[in-house]
């Protein structure tokens, strides 16, 4: 190699490559991001604490347990009652608030498709509660009447802001056999006010 | 190719010299002083103008012999202010994205806090807003104990036996409080907060008996005083005088194991009192 060119490569060559190399590790790290999950979304996704029915998930707002899960065509309130083309989930909660506005105000069922139901016309009556009182009472969420494979009911405080937050995941059998049921029952499925203490 | 003083490449150096030197025109070798007298033989070499520059006498190829050498900086010397500044453009950014703090959850609770011991007046003042303007709310309070009780003050100001839900218990605050009668003074809040760190409301929801409980913690049956205005159109309330100072009480229902450790009073957050507070107070 002549001179010339090593010295072309020793100047204004070295900071063509510098520059090359910026590019690209800007390249790559565009890529590497792309593939990544949203290091935000990762890093502010609620935490999930699984529970059977009839185990405890232990919550920042309190302890829940869901007791009993039901399903129908009709649930009744005290003042209004719901029908649906679909199917109501429903499951009988024990609930201790552990904070003054401790609430179970966002029920909703996902399956391992990545589908989800949120409340919409249904209902929690799992709120207004008195710190370390237990309570009882129930949520209703509104879903095709069909089986889901992985189905899960998610419980937790905040329906608005799920940034941080942990939430009660538990795990819910809707095979062909239990939606065939539910999706038959046409007797309402009673949700009265919330019982507090004991 | 061979170099010669005079063919100046000016990117030939790069790597040794500094960038200051990049536009610099090359200085002419240096030359040694003309011998006063012909020069020996053996000396003709010295006084010859294409004599090379001793490498070790200068900054090399292209940098005045004469100037001293670039002084070799250590790394941290070098970075000096970077380091120094580092710390402050740190805190800058963090401070500069902790409005999100602020906006989302801290203006929401009660921050700005003026404590007082049981029997020890507050004179609270507290800017605040209606339909009718602005006004200045100012009110003068003494919590002056807490006690278990098995009584609500209903809505017509008696005390009336409770019933209440399994696993609770009933607290009464005790308080007197001073205003002038045209203050307005509705929208009171009086909380328990027990030895947990756990906040009871005054409310009346769980309270089965009796069915209307007492309305505002802090004022007593038919002395609400002035009412607030929080719609255009709103229809004045029957006026209920209120004195300017008297006693009531606040019926707080908690946890059956909750032991009463602050009691706090307030109207609109961040400002609240707080009042340490234990059952022998």
């Amino acid at each position: 190699m002549s001179s010339g060119w090593r010295n072309w490569f020793a100047g204004r060559g070295r900071s063509l490559g510098a520059g090359a190399l910026v590019l690209a590790a800007l390249a790559v790290g565009r890529v590497v991001t792309d593939q990544l999950p949203d290091a935000k979304a990762v890093g502010s996704a609620p935490i999930e604490r699984v529970a059977q029915i009839g185990e405890v998930a232990h919550l920042r707002v309190g302890d829940v347990k869901v007791v009993k899960v039901q399903g129908g065509k009709v649930w009744s309130g005290i003042v209004e009652a719901k029908t649906t083309p679909g199917m109501w989930v429903v499951a009988d909660i024990e609930f201790t608030p552990r904070r003054d506005e401790g609430a179970i105000s966002l029920a909703t069922i996902r399956d391992d498709a990545g589908h989800e139901w949120s409340l919409g016309r249904g209902i929690s009556t799992c709120k207004l509660g008195i710190p370390g009182v237990p309570m009882t009472c129930q949520v209703a969420v509104e879903v095709p009447a069909k089986a889901m494979s992985g189905a899960e009911l998610v419980l937790r405080w905040n329906p608005y802001d799920r940034r941080w937050d942990d939430q009660a995941v538990i795990p819910l059998t809707i095979d062909d056999e239990s939606a065939a049921t539910w999706a038959k029952n046409e007797e309402p499925i009673k949700i009265p006010l919330a019982k507090v203490g004991r | 190719m061979t170099e010669h003083p005079g063919d100046y490449d000016p990117e030939a150096d790069i790597p040794t010299r500094r960038r200051s030197d990049l536009h610099r025109p090359p200085q002419p070798a240096p030359v040694a002083p003309a011998a006063p007298m012909a020069p020996a033989a053996g000396a003709a070499a010295i006084s010859s103008p294409t004599i090379e520059p001793d490498p070790n006498a200068g900054g090399g190829p292209g940098i005045p012999p004469n100037e001293p050498a670039p002084r070799d900086r250590g790394w941290w010397e070098r970075n000096k202010w970077g380091l120094i500044l580092l710390p402050v453009a740190i805190i800058v950014a963090v401070a500069a994205s902790s409005w999100a703090m602020v906006t989302f959850w801290y203006g929401d609770g009660p921050h700005d806090v003026t404590a007082a011991k049981v029997g020890e007046s507050v004179d609270f003042r507290q800017e605040w807003q209606d339909v009718n303007g602005k006004h200045t709310r100012e009110v003068t309070v003494t919590v002056t104990g807490i006690a278990p009780t098995t009584v609500v003050e209903n809505y017509d100001g008696e005390d009336e036996e409770a019933v209440t839900p399994g696993g609770t218990t009933l607290w009464r605050v005790s308080m007197d409080l001073s205003a002038d009668p045209e203050q307005i003074l509705v929208g009171c809040h009086v909380d328990v907060i027990d030895t947990e760190g756990r906040e009871f409301s005054f409310e009346s929801i769980h309270i089965k008996k009796p069915l209307v409980a007492k309305v505002s913690p802090c004022l007593n049956a038919g002395e609400r005083g002035p009412d607030w205005k929080l719609t255009e159109g709103q229809k004045p309330s029957e006026p209920e005088p209120r004195p300017e100072k008297w006693s009531t009480v606040a019926d707080v229902l908690m946890a059956e194991d909750s032991v009463p450790a602050r009691v706090r009073i307030w109207w609109e957050t961040p400002k609240a009192i707080e009042v340490p507070i234990s059952p022998t107070s």
